[in-house]
């Protein structure tokens, strides 16, 4: 009996996957078509994009100050000060800057996607799209990936700014380090390999966040009470997606 | 006299978690005939009406439309089928929030024409205005009347000239004069464009202004089909028991 369940909770995995992989197929399909989609494409990323802006710059800055005071009192033990910015610089452009930036637009952005379209869902304007002969995939999928894989990217480097700039504040506050020791040793050590990288991973954590979202959206079934539990899950899926892709893309990329 | 069938559905079935909603299912409808399904709630009949046009895929079972059964087909088959032959008001309207009055109107013909926006712009208000709506078409639908929502719903299903038009309970949840004048402009529109009309419902009323034929949909099978005269006096016991709102009868109360 143990081992049916096992089995059909197997098999409801292999088959979610494959399911997500058509979505995504599909819409790749479709994200040849952008072009004549600019206009919703642009009200997305308004939508994701700039409305994530103020949660995104706080946690940056906040990120880096602590970064700057956890690093900057150990390297103060070794006279090492002025490291301080390769250590913020290295750890944000290369991990932390797209990983915390997916975290927060899979919370902020990715919910509110699949609160949205899992309402239609479940009010029948998604049926209501198919039966006027439009594709949902194309009409409210690919615009949302499109946005978010233009999107992750460009805040992904806020965040790098913000972030390294918060370091500096509090090297320059607590431990007295120059504005140019701080960017010298960076420059010297966080190379362009890094920083592309660290983009190459926002591009993809940015299409996990809008499949996720999209799927767990067009999935939802049984009112209100269906739109909560399938933005949870969006949630959470992205999250672990996040998790582990950052892993794998940084075993591959380095 | 031979009368033309346009739609023919053979022995339809479909189940969800082992329930079965369909079973085996058959009708003819007429073409150019209104014909009214009555069935109570939950006993599948918007199921039904889904199947008809494809936003649902039956277990087994044929469904032509035409001389083309469209069970088998891949959604972009039906989809160009959709677009020629069909157009459905759902339940509630199923108008986009985030898109005007106008713009949902016009969304069929901007995503599967390539009609130039002035006779677009032309089309949508003779639309709404044969819907009996003016000067609405920059509202939002959520400032709009459940009437409202419903007219402006068949406005769109109507705005690609369909021949065949589909009534997902067109008058639930309204008041007895607004039901009353969507049955009017269900009539009005039958007159002017000629279309096969299918209209699932539980309200007699409607049934017996608008209807030509009317079948009982019970225990995924049509119990009862008849012209309206004959079905309403008909000795059926099921018939008797739904258009009398007995208790007690065959039909169980669930």
């Amino acid at each position: 009996m143990a081992n049916n369940n096992e089995d059909s909770s197997f098999g409801r995995g292999i088959q979610k996957a494959g399911e997500v992989i058509i979505l995504l197929l599909r819409t790749l399909y479709f994200s040849t078509l952008a072009h004549r989609n600019s206009k919703r494409i642009i009200q997305q990323i308004a939508e994701i994009g700039v409305d994530s802006v103020p949660m995104v710059s706080l946690m940056a800055i906040f990120t880096g100050m602590v970064m700057g005071l956890q690093a900057g009192h150990e390297l103060l033990k070794f006279q090492a000060q002025e490291f301080l910015g390769v250590g913020v610089a290295a750890t944000l452009v290369r991990e932390l800057g797209p990983v915390l930036t997916g975290l927060i637009v899979a919370g902020r952005a990715g919910a509110a996607m699949t609160a949205e379209i899992g309402t239609m869902q479940v009010s029948e304007e998604v049926d209501a799209l198919r039966s006027m002969a439009i594709d949902p995939i194309q009409y409210l999928i690919m615009p949302r990936f499109v946005a978010a894989i233009i999107v992750m990217p460009l805040l992904t480097i806020l965040t790098d700014v913000l972030g390294i700039s918060g370091g500096f504040l509090i090297g320059r506050a607590q431990l007295n380090i120059k504005l140019y020791d701080y960017i010298r040793h960076m420059i010297d050590f966080v190379t362009l390999k890094d920083f592309a990288n660290g983009i190459v991973k926002s591009i993809v954590f940015g299409g996990i966040i809008a499949t996720m979202a999209c799927y767990h959206g067009l999935k939802t079934e049984g009112g209100a009470r269906g739109v909560g539990k399938a933005t949870t899950l969006s949630v959470v899926d992205s999250f672990l997606l996040i998790l582990v892709s950052d892993y794998f893309i940084t075993h591959i990329l380095y | 006299m031979e009368e033309e069938i346009t739609i023919r559905i053979k022995n339809l079935t479909k189940s969800f978690n082992g329930n079965k909603v369909l079973d085996g299912l058959d009708i003819d409808i007429k073409k150019g005939e209104t014909l009214g399904i009555l069935g109570k709630s939950g006993s599948g009949k918007s199921v039904f009406l889904k199947h008809l046009i494809g936003l649902m895929k039956p277990d087994s079972g044929q469904i032509y439309i035409g001389a083309i059964d469209i069970a088998p087909l891949a959604e972009e088959e039906i989809s160009v089928i959709r677009r020629m032959l069909f157009g459905m008001l759902f339940q509630s309207g199923a108008l986009l929030d985030s898109l005007t009055v106008a713009e949902n109107v016009a969304l069929p013909l901007r995503e599967g024409t390539n009609l130039a926006e002035d006779k677009i712009d032309k089309k949508v208000k003779e639309k709404l205005e044969l819907v009996g709506l003016k000067d609405i078409e920059e509202q939002m639908p959520d400032s709009l009347s459940g009437g409202m929502r419903r007219r402006v719903g068949l406005a769109r299903a109507l705005v690609m000239e369909p021949e065949i038009i589909l009534y997902d309970e067109p008058t639930s949840g309204l008041d007895p004069i607004i039901a009353n004048s969507i049955n009017q402009m269900i009539l009005e529109v039958k007159k002017l464009t000629g279309a096969t009309s299918i209209v699932v419902t539980h309200d007699l009323n409607c049934i017996n202004i608008i209807a030509d034929r009317v079948g009982l949909l019970y225990d995924g099978k049509i119990l009862a089909i008849d012209e309206k005269e004959k079905f309403m006096k008909s000795e059926n016991p099921y018939v008797q028991q739904f258009i009398h709102g007995r208790i007690e009868g065959p039909i169980k109360i669930r």
